[in-house]
């Protein structure tokens, strides 16, 4: 599939077809077309209703940071659920949106954005996730960076993690951060598919001792 | 009038050539007098050489583009006076380093400029799909001449391949020995096979360990197909074959790509430790260097050191041209030529013309690389040179043309 990118750079906005093919067909371009406008229809959407919630004010601050990208996480998977990117295109895609909506993000990344820490990617993410579980740790600059390590794809690690992290909740970031570089480098090198749950937990455990 | 200033920022990679700044302007309609158009190149504060835009980047509306360029002391204005100035100081030699990097670097920035400016239209989207094509397939029927050239992507010219970067074979390690594709590249259709698509564990740790090894492929999405999972005591020496005898490729594998991937795990803990220090436990991940690509009713992605593009001008001189880029080269063909133009219905006879002149311009390509280089690999070429005969050139460009078409045939 084709990706219609919009760039405003300036006063005048240019339009660019980008796909992985080499070719694009008049049918390709169409395609396009059609997902650019739909995908536009839910940003306004999606703007609507996080004015209306008072997660975004109209000079595009976000109150409610987590509450805010989980809603667009939610709805950004209901629209993936009806219009699909394919994998080649998925990246094309989430570095798109950054430019959709001047209320969700203010400004366009001036460099490049890698996926794993694309927002609204990250958003989507956690939409899969029960937001009573996100609430209970609360900061989304903290979110942002669980969900991007490798170690806690396992969820009986990432369940450990947060159960730690409840705990003794962080107020920042850098706070939180500590645990998981711990958690993470101690997993570096283990699969821990092939572990029981007591034999990880032991593993878990030495990192707090 | 628009403007854009370059920073100071290395010319070519992999040197320590720097400009101090670019600074380009495009005035449309503000009649630039003769004598400051094109890019001035100074030294020491002086201007040594103006270089016409339009010579350049050979695109319409190039006449408007002027500015100029200051260099680093070292090494590059340094080298510019010894290497490349000419004994009046009016002038460089540009098919001398670093003079040919600089000019490189002018002409890329020019055309970014006036892609930019949107001073000329280079969409590819308007692209005439048999033009793609065309271009595409005398590409890939290039390639071996490239190859043999030396003309190799990222890797081109002088700089030789480095020794292999891989890592020394681990105590504890797969193997994939037997893996074999349907053709030279890797490209599979539906129907075919991919065969020895299977691992053997190799033990030259000193003792035995139980181990747990999975096979599998993965696609573009992240989606996993396993292709076997085997606990084994893997005793000193080579294990049992893991994986499958061969893949066939039905239509549950959509177009795109794919890698074949393995994974050995520990499952139990040894007092001994792996060479990089890393302790053994139940779960460490042993080896993963297992990853071999595939694509299913698609082409690998190209990386060929030259592609085409065509680009129209009313312009009896004009057959062929080429620009350096980033990684590469840039061969653009006039459409408009009359030669050209009546090839651009049919794909196949542009592909055959493209091909033809593309072995040529490739000899062209490299010979430019090899003077200025000084690349002693190629001993014909090396000779040529210094043989200052310009009339052996087209004797040896038809000799290694005909060599390559004879080849091809064969």
């Amino acid at each position: 599939m084709t990706i219609k990118i919009r760039k405003r750079g300036g006063p005048k906005e240019t339009v660019q077809y980008k796909s992985t093919k080499k070719i694009l067909t008049p049918q390709d371009i169409k395609e396009a077309d059609r997902f650019d406008n739909a995908l536009n229809q839910e940003i306004q959407e999606i703007e609507k209703v996080l004015l209306k919630k008072k997660m975004l004010t109209p000079e595009a601050r976000k109150s409610n940071m987590l509450g805010a990208w989980y809603l667009i996480g939610t709805r950004i998977n209901k629209f993936l659920e009806k219009h699909r990117v394919s994998p080649e295109e998925e990246k094309l895609f989430w570095d798109h949106l950054y430019g959709c909506s001047a209320l969700i993000s203010k400004t366009a990344p001036t460099s490049k954005i890698s996926k794993t820490r694309n927002d609204f990617r990250i958003a989507s993410l956690l939409a899969h996730h029960p937001i009573t579980t996100l609430e209970k740790i609360g900061l989304w600059a903290l979110w942002r960076e669980i969900i991007t390590y490798k170690a806690f794809k396992d969820e009986r690690v990432l369940n450990w993690v947060l159960k730690k992290l409840e705990q003794s909740p962080p107020r920042t970031r850098n706070e939180g951060r500590p645990l998981l570089k711990a958690v993470s480098a101690r997993l570096k090198r283990i699969d821990t598919a092939v572990l029981s749950d007591k034999e990880l937990v032991t593993k878990l455990n030495e990192v707090v001792r | 009038m628009r403007r854009k200033n370059s920073p100071p920022e290395i010319i070519k990679e992999g040197t320590q050539y720097k400009i101090k700044r670019l600074v380009l302007r495009y005035a449309p309609n503000l009649n630039v007098p003769d004598s400051i158009r094109g890019v001035a190149i100074q030294r020491g504060g002086m201007t040594i050489e103006r270089i016409p835009a339009e010579e350049l980047v050979k695109e319409q509306g190039m006449t408007d583009i002027y500015g100029w360029l200051e260099m680093e002391s070292k090494p590059l204005e340094k080298e510019m006076k010894i290497n490349c100035e000419g004994p009046e100081h009016f002038d460089f030699s540009w098919t001398q380093n670093p003079a040919r990097y600089l000019r490189s670097y002018i002409q890329r920035k020019i055309r970014k400029f006036a892609e930019d400016l949107k001073i000329f239209d280079s969409e590819q989207a308007k692209k005439n799909k048999i033009q793609k094509t065309a271009e595409e397939g005398a590409l890939k029927r290039l390639a071996p001449q490239f190859k043999k050239l030396g003309l190799s992507g990222k890797h081109r010219g002088k700089r030789k391949k480095k020794e292999s970067t891989r890592k020394k074979n681990e105590p504890l390690r797969l193997s994939v020995p037997d893996l074999r594709f349907p053709r030279d590249s890797k490209r599979v259709n539906y129907g075919e096979k991919i065969s020895g698509t299977y691992v053997v564990p190799i033990n030259e740790f000193g003792e035995s360990i139980l181990v747990l090894v999975r096979v599998f492929v993965v696609s573009a999405d992240g989606k996993t197909e396993m292709l076997q999972e085997r606990e084994i005591n893997l005793h000193n020496g080579e294990g049992p074959k893991i994986g499958a005898d061969e893949i066939i490729i039905s239509k549950k594998y959509g177009a795109g790509g794919y890698s074949l991937r393995a994974r050995m795990i520990a499952l139990e803990e040894k007092s001994k430790s792996l060479p990089d220090g890393t302790k053994i436990e139940k779960g460490t991940i042993l080896y993963e260097r297992i990853n071999h690509k595939f694509y299913v009713e698609i082409d690998p992605p190209e990386s060929g050191p030259i592609r085409f593009q065509s680009r129209g001008r009313d312009d009896k001189n004009y057959l062929f041209e080429w620009e350096e880029e980033e990684d590469g080269y840039v061969i653009f063909y006039n459409e408009f030529h009359p030669r050209i133009k009546p090839l651009l219905r049919d794909y196949e006879k542009l592909q055959d013309y493209l091909f033809e002149q593309g072995s040529m311009l490739a000899l062209q390509i490299k010979l430019e690389e090899v003077i200025a280089d000084d690349d002693k690999e190629d001993k014909e070429f090396t000779k040529l040179i210094k043989a200052k005969d310009t009339s052996a050139v087209y004797q040896l460009f038809l000799r290694r043309h005909s060599e390559f078409l004879w080849d091809l045939e064969e």
